[in-house]
Formats: C-alpha cells, structure tokens, sequence
C-alpha cells in the first residue's frame, strides 16, 4: 500500500471528506461526494483493492485503518443524507402535528415577579400602565423634569449617551408623556429598565424602576403617605414601620427619602441595614410646579406625586438578596427557586 | 464634604455625640456618616449653603433649637496707597452674572518663600472651608500694564495689558502667585450660579471653588471673608500693607429677596392646616424675616442670602414640613375610583403575562439582560447597524441590541461551560432599531429535546421542537400559520423559518449558523426563536382569552385516514377544521405512519362537545359524515372509524 497512496494522505482525505459532506446543503451535491470519495475510482476503493497484495500481518492493520476511514465516511454521508431529508426546512413545512413538549421546571424571573406584584397593587388602585421610550431626548429625561442643562443636579445621574440623546436615567421621564398623553386628573404607573454608569453589588448599569404619578385636585403629601404606607405593606405582606427624610429631587418639591424598617432583622441592625436599623427603600415628594407645565397641566388647578423606587431593591429585600448581580447572571440553579 | 467634630464645636455647643448629630442632619436631608471625629456628609445639588463649616453649623444649631450668632469679622487695615494703581475694568454685560466683585492689591515685607506660599494658599483654602466663600490670589506684579479686565467669551475671562491671563474664578495660567511674590492681588466675587454653571464641566477645570459658585455661595459674607483673611494673612506671612482696594456692584445687602406664601397653600400641599404663627416661628428660625398681611392669611418672606435653594413659595412649604417633622404629617389613603383605562392597562399586561405563563410551562426559563451588548455579537447576528454609546463602560456594552439572541446565547454559552448542557431560556425585552424601539420575545433551545430520562428519545432539540413550541403557544391559530423559508434576513441562522399569520410575522426560527459556535463558544444543537411582542398583546389576544370550559360532556370520534402522496397532514386537518360544525371543539393527530409506497397514514382523534346541551349521536353523526366526504372529495380515503 505504501508505494501507492500513504495512510496519512488518506486520514487527510478523510478530514477533507467530512468537512465537504458537513456543508453539504442537498442530496445531488452529497451523492457527488459520495462518487468522490467512495465511488470505484476513488482512492479509497483503490487503495482498499490493494489490500489482498499485502502480506497477512499488513493487512490486518493497514486493513482496520482502511476500513475505519471507509465507514467513517460513509456514516457521514448517512447522517448527512438522514438529515437533509428529515431535517431539512422543507420537510419541516410540512411537519405538523402536535409535538410533546416536555420540559424541565421553569419559573418567571424574580424581577418580573416583582414587577408583577407592584402591577396588581396598582391596578387594584385603578393605575393606568404608561410607557416611554428608553433611549430618551434630554428635553424629557432632563429638561422637562426641572433639570437644566449644566444644573448641578444633573450630577445625581451617571447618563449614557448616544449622540445627542440619552438612556433614560430613570422613569421619571414618563412623566411628561403620561401626562400629555392622558392629561389630568391621573393615577399612572410606569414600569421598566432604566440606565446609570454603574456597577457594584448593589448598583447595576441597567436597573428597573417603578414610577406613579397621581394628578388631581386635592392630593397632598399626607395622601403620598398613605399610598406609600399602603403599598409597601401590600408588598411586603406585613406591617410596615415607615419614616421619611428630607431629600432633594429637582421634579419634586417637598421631597422626601423613605425608610423602612429593615425587614430581614426586624429594625435590629444587620449588615443588610449597615446596623441602623433602617433600609432607604424610595424617593418621592409633590410634582413640581413646573413639571406640571411641562405636562400641559395647569398647576394652580391640579396638584400631584409621585414616587420612584428600584425593583431590584425591592426584590433583594423580598427575597433576602444582598448582591444585584445575581439578577442579571441569569443561572437558572438560581432563578428556579422563586414562585411567588 | 468633611468637616471635624471640633471645626463643628467652635460654632454651636452641642451635647450629643457625633452619631447623634449625624443621625438628625440625616433626617433634613443631609445624609451624614461618621469618619472618625469627622462628619462626611453627602450634600445635594440644591444644598450649597452648607457647602462650609458655618453652613452644616447653621443647620445643627435650628435641629438643636439654638441660635448661631452671625460671624464676626476682622476690618481692613487702612489704606496705605502706592505710586502704581492698579485699574480695573469689565464688559459691560458681566455684572449681569457677576453683580458684586472686591479685590485688595496687598504687599509683603518680604518676599514669598516655598512655606509662606503653602501657608498662603492654605489659609485660603482654610477660609473657604469654613465660610463657603472662595478667593483667589494672584501676583500683583505679573500683572503687565496696570490693569486687569473682565472679558466674556464662552466663560469669563481675566486680562491684563499684555492678554489673556486665564478663566476667572477657575484657572489662571500666567500671574499665578510664586515664589518671590511680594505684592498679591486678592479677590473675592459674587459670581451668579448660572453664570459658573457647566463651566467647569465644559473646561474641565472642575474645583473647589466652582463647585460652591456652581451651587450658590452667601454674598453677604465677602466682604468680612475678605477682611478676615488679611488678618489672617499678616499673621502668617508677617506685616502686610493694604495699598489699593477695587470694586464693583452694590454691597449683596441691598438686593433681599422675598417670597409670598399663602397659607392656604401649604395646607393645600401638606394635608394639614397650620397656624399662622408656627410657620412664622419655624421660617425665622431658618434665618427667614417673615411679615403677615391679610390677617395672617399671606406671608412675605424674605430668604437669607445664603438660601439660593429657596426659590418658590413650594419651597418653603418644605422648609414647614421639615418644621413639623415628615413623619408628623398624617398618612391619608387618597379616595379612589375604578378606572376604564386601568382596565385596558391590565388586559395587555395579563396578556403577556400569560404568554410568558405558557413559555414556562413549556420548560422555558425566563431571563433578564442588559440592552447593551458586545458590538461583534450584533454584527454576527443582525442585519441592522446597532447604536453605539458614547460612553460605554465596557465594550461589551458599547452597542444597544437589536435582537435578543446575543445575550441568550452568551448566557449559553456561560452556563454551558458550567456543565449546564440542556438549556431552555426566553427573554422579553426592548431591542433598538434606529429611531425605532420594538418590543420582542425570543427564546433559545441547547442540548436534548427532553430531559434524561429512561423514557425520553436522548435525540437533540430540532425544528420539530420549534414547531410544537409555536403549536403550544398558539393553539388557536396553529393550523392556519403559514411556515415559509427566507434567505439572507437572519443572519444569526443557518436557515430560517417565518411563521406568519395571516400574512403577518408572528416568530422566526432557525438553528444557529455553524459560524456562531466559535464566536459564542458553544456546542450542540441549538436552535433559536424571536418574535414580536406587539403580536401578543394587541393582535393576538383572542388566543390568549380564557375559554370556560363546557358543562356538558365531550364525544370522542377516531378517524383513521390514507392520505395520497400529495396531500400533507395539515392540509388533512385544514379540510377537517373548515367542515367540522361548531360543534368540533379539537383534534389530535395519536398515530402516524408511512408506507413504503410514500403513502401516509393518520390516526385523527375528533372531539364534539356544545356549550349548552348534551349532544345526541345523530348531531355528531351529522357533523362527523360532513366531514368524512370532504376528506373523500380531496382524495383522502377513509380506513376506519
């Protein structure tokens, strides 16, 4: 055999047979490999004609290595051939019938389970569910929220930018749309990612925040209060112990910062709650004035709230979380583990 | 901003320890930690007032129902002028965003030495510190030409008799003070927030300084800070002579600003109504002077100089709320109704609630990715050119995605290096088209159709998967969908199946292109589903609706059909779906075999049942044979029933 084709010339072959016949995309052109390379002139056929001249002891290798080329590429064609027949997208055109679909278990993700959640209190409140773009003009991620171009406050954001546009910094900037949109008076959530330059444990470059803003008459902060007191012991399932801080937003004036008791050690002190106690949870405060104007709502009739919380916050504390991440490394060993 | 316990001391004499003053800045908005003996508290934008040691006291001493006595400051020498005066002029507009300005052209006895000058600046610095107020030397003579002017281009610049000295209030680049300085020009002024805002940024000479012009500085206090600071002087760098003091602008004294508040308002926003007497008490307690008219019911107030947060009447209402305390104000559930549009709120998100239900029960996990991902990802898997961020953190999130499979299938990726080999993901999320934004589902399938099991074929995922899955997701509408082949749209795709209902895209489906595997680092079958969300919650809703079930019983009918060469199964069941009455709620396809001759045969189970009665043998009868005989007019011959 080896003064007519060595049998490394022939695994050579082989690799260059199974290559072809991978690619392969009908039968016509697998039947031309087939001639090719197992056809009665090709090397293979010929080389293995040859094996009867060799003596007994060649021809039991040299022959197993012939024949193990051989079969392998004959499989190849097979299955090639199998799958271009059974596979192929015409075939599947016609394939039809109910298939059985048996899975492993599978949960929603635990933010949507938290968004869910949110949605239904809402919704039993009689909320509109608005939505806004998330690449945003500055005109409404900024401008129309009482944040001026080079405003110091527009520190408070880390923005992406791309051009003249921004992602979203948060869903404040529904605001505006909800309320041109639906004018007053108005009970409306919005729901979604938004976007900030960051990521530690517990901040992430993309995050989900839940917005309300309610418009009419008579709202004040005394009413922000009982809604945010009614919605945070509707989600967590328990009597909540709540206080508010002073803070600054510029699209709301008063504004304020809500706590909570911790709810992983009961107001105790923990490392969750950096011992004091008390866990930030949301900011919120009466629209501004001029947001309102913004909105096409005349703010000597209509007077509103709002509030902004992040759902990963909401979930951690949920679920006893304490680093964001794990939400967007997506390992279904992890993700599996909440229902509810 | 930090300032140490016994900087705070000098100013109010509190009894509680540094925690307990920490805790009560907290709670009016100035988030503190202790550091040691030092306060670091995190300032919000509006809050430039407490920018200094004296502002951060001001604040302690209302919490602490003490009053701060207004700082007391030095005078300024007398006037010991020199033969070389010093002019100052500006343009016109400037005083506009800078209305008052004070320098003095001080000399040293001696000449300035590497440690008079560290002494210097830090004494500066020191003052501003604990005032809040920035200044500013200079090298009198570097100065060429005896003059210094104001000039405004994009920011306000400083010019002597030769040009350009630098941006004023920012950075100087020539006359800087130095070693060997001997006369030193210093300056203090009023510069408006809106004249430094976006300055610094835009120059990138982000300081000290500008970030207290940037949020507003006390201007009543320039003049003493000034004063003080030469007193100051002269004790550290030796005898010093006051030789030329330059000006302009009205003294900040006369330009007091006041707000009218109607109480009625405050009770309108706070939910509670208040007396006019303890608004009173609470704003002069913050430094306001408050005058009543209209027995009570209007207040004027006039805002200290160093609140330029206080613009509004509505900022003030926060100034009383903090008076009373927050959490004194009452929580009160607003009275609600029940809203139409809520209603149709919740039907899109049931709707796709409900979807993604199906996808799970289907063995679908659901996940959450980041919309930006790595540029290669979009270039090998879309068609369309993706929008880059500017500044993005990383590059593998430098570009916003346009279709969803570039996360699924890096998440594959890693999980499958994590021995994690039969995978079945989804995801709903925005993609980025352009101008446009859409929202979509996609799903992707890696390893064996079923899970390992004695029972189960150990066969990959394939496109008969895909195909139940759409099956299962739309039962409804699964035998009228139309399955077509396109070429050259997903490049993601070795092929590509669309799947369109009455002409409209529903999905697309396809095993990932070989070419991927490397890119993505994966192995196995893997095949992958994207489809508009749009399609679910507005068009496809009547498949989501839930259906009540019959009271009454349902009649199973077996049919056992020869299909000719020619005809497919689902042009079988299409025949059986147009001719069953009303009365054929489902059917099955439970067996199906080919002959060697090409000829299939089905086994078809039928099911009739009504919503209101009970049916009798002779209606199913009736509805059965009118089916039968349009199978046998296609040519579909009947084996059995």
């Amino acid at each position: 055999l080896s003064d007519l084709v060595p049998l490394s010339t022939l695994k050579t072959l082989l690799v260059e047979a199974l290559s072809l016949i991978e690619r392969a995309k009908d039968l016509s052109s697998l039947e031309q490999l087939r001639v090719r390379f197992l056809g009665k002139k090709s090397l293979i056929s010929l080389s293995l004609k040859k094996l009867k001249e060799l003596s007994l002891e060649e021809r039991k290798s040299t022959g197993a290595e012939l024949h193990s080329i051989r079969s392998s590429v004959q499989d190849a064609l097979e299955e090639k051939k199998k799958a271009l027949k059974t596979g192929s997208s015409s075939l599947l055109l016609d394939w039809d019938y109910h298939c059985p679909v048996y899975g492993e278990e599978a949960t929603f993700h635990p933010l949507t389970l938290t968004m869910q959640r949110l949605e239904d209190i809402f919704f039993q409140w009689g909320c509109v569910m608005v939505d806004g773009p998330q690449i945003e003009s500055d005109y409404y991620n900024f401008t129309a929220l009482n944040i001026p171009e080079n405003h110091p406050s527009r520190t408070m954001h880390d923005t992406f930018y791309i051009q003249d546009r921004v992602l979203r910094t948060h869903t404040s900037s529904v605001q505006i749309h909800a309320m041109r949109e639906w004018g007053a008076p108005l009970r409306a959530i919005a729901m979604g990612p938004t976007y900030r330059c960051d990521s530690d444990a517990t901040h992430s470059p993309m995050f989900h925040q839940l917005e309300a803003l309610w418009v009419d008459k008579d709202l004040n902060f005394a009413n922000l209060k009982g809604v945010l007191q009614e919605l945070l012991e509707l989600f967590f399932e328990r009597k909540v112990n709540m206080r508010l801080r002073r803070s600054f937003f510029p699209f709301t004036e008063p504004s304020a910062e809500v706590d909570i008791a911790c709810v992983l050690c009961e107001g105790q002190g923990c490392r969750t709650c950096k011992q004091t106690g008390w866990l930030e949870i949301l900011g919120c405060g009466m629209v501004h004035p001029s947001v309102l104007e913004h909105g096409h709502i005349d703010p000597a009739c209509y007077q509103g709230f709002a509030f902004g919380v992040g759902v990963e916050r909401l979930a951690m504390l949920k679920y006893g979380l304490s680093d964001l991440r794990l939400f967007y490394e997506n390992d279904p060993r992890f993700l599996r583990q909440f229902f509810r | 901003m930090k300032i140490t316990e016994q900087e705070l001391r000098c100013w109010v004499e509190i009894d509680e320890d540094l925690s307990a003053i920490a805790g009560k800045l907290t709670s009016v908005g100035l988030e503190s930690m202790v550091d040691g003996d030092q306060l670091d508290i995190e300032l919000t934008p509006n809050r430039g007032d407490c920018a200094s040691v004296l502002g951060v006291a001001r604040v302690c001493a209302i919490l602490y129902g003490q009053a701060l006595p207004a700082p007391r400051f030095a005078s300024f020498p007398t006037l010991e002028p020199s033969d070389s005066v010093l002019r100052l002029e500006k343009d016109k507009d400037i005083d506009v965003l800078v209305p008052f300005y004070r320098a003095c052209v001080l000399s040293l006895d001696t000449a300035l030495d590497a440690q008079s000058l560290a002494a210097l600046l830090s004494c500066l610095d020191k003052m501003m510190l604990t005032f809040g107020i920035p200044l500013f030397a200079y090298d009198r003579e570097a100065l060429s030409g005896n003059i210094i002017s104001f000039k405004k281009d994009k920011a306000i610049e400083l010019w002597d008799g030769t040009g350009r000295l630098g941006v004023a209030a920012l950075k100087l680049e020539r006359a800087a003070c130095s070693v060997g300085t001997q006369k030193i020009v210093l300056e203090s002024a009023w510069w408006l927030p809106e004249a430094m805002m976006g300055q610094a940024h835009t120059l990138n000479l982000i300081s000290e300084a500008a970030y207290r012009y940037e949020r507003g500085i006390d201007p009543c206090l320039i003049e003493g800070v000034l004063a003080e600071s030469i007193e100051r002087l002269q004790a550290l760098l030796g005898p010093l002579r006051l030789e030329q003091q330059l000006t302009w602008g009205l003294k900040p004294e006369a330009f007091p600003r006041s707000i009218i508040l109607p109480l009625e308002k405050v009770s309108r926003y706070l939910g509670r109504d208040l007396e006019a007497s303890f608004i009173k008490k609470h704003l002069e307690a913050i430094g306001c002077l408050v005058s009543a008219y209209q027995e009570g019911k209007i207040l004027e107030v006039q805002i200290p100089s160093y609140r330029h947060d206080i613009m509004k009447d509505i900022q003030l209402i926060m100034e009383i709320a903090d008076g009373i305390g927050l959490d004194k104000i009452p929580a009160v559930q607003p009275l609600l109704s029940l809203s139409k549009i809520s209603d149709l709120s919740m039907q899109t998100s049931n709707r796709r609630r409900r979807f993604k239900e199906k996808l799970i029960s289907s063995g679908f996990q659901e996940v959450i990715h980041y919309s930006f991902v790595h540029p290669l990802w979009e270039k090998a898997l879309s068609t369309i050119a993706p929008l880059a961020l500017d500044n993005p953190m990383s590059v593998e999130k430098s570009v916003m995605r346009t279709t969803l499979w570039g996360g699924l299938l890096e998440r594959l990726s890693f999980l499958q290096a994590r021995q994690q080999k039969r995978l079945r993901l989804f995801e709903t999320g925005r993609c980025f088209l352009g101008d446009r934004e859409e929202e979509r589902w996609a799903c992707v399938m890696a390893g064996r159709a079923q899970p390992e099991s004695w029972q189960f074929s150990r066969a990959d995922n394939n496109g008969f998967d895909c195909k139940g899955l759409i099956q299962r997701l739309f039962p409804q509408r699964a035998s009228g969908l139309e399955y077509l082949c396109v070429e050259g749209v997903y490049p993601a795709l070795a092929y590509a199946i669309e799947v369109r209902d009455r002409q409209e895209l529903l999905c697309s489906f396809g095993p990932l292109a070989q070419s991927h595997y490397d890119l993505f680092s994966l192995q196995g079958s893997i095949w992958l589903m994207e489809g508009k969300m749009s399609f679910i919650t507005e068009k496809a809703h009547e498949i989501l609706v839930i259906d009540l079930p019959s009271k009454f019983p349902k009649v199973r009918r077996d049919l056992s059909l020869i299909l000719p060469k020619e005809k497919s199964v689902l042009s079988c069941l299409r025949i059986i779906e147009e001719e069953g009455s009303s009365l054929l709620v489902d059917h099955c396809v439970f067996d199906r075999y080919t002959a060697k001759n090409g000829e299939e045969s089905i086994g078809v189970a039928l099911f009739f049942q009504s919503k209101e009665v009970t049916l009798h043998d002779l209606e199913v009868e009736k509805s059965l044979q009118a089916i039968i005989l349009a199978l046998e007019k296609k040519g579909i011959t009947l084996r059995a029933i």
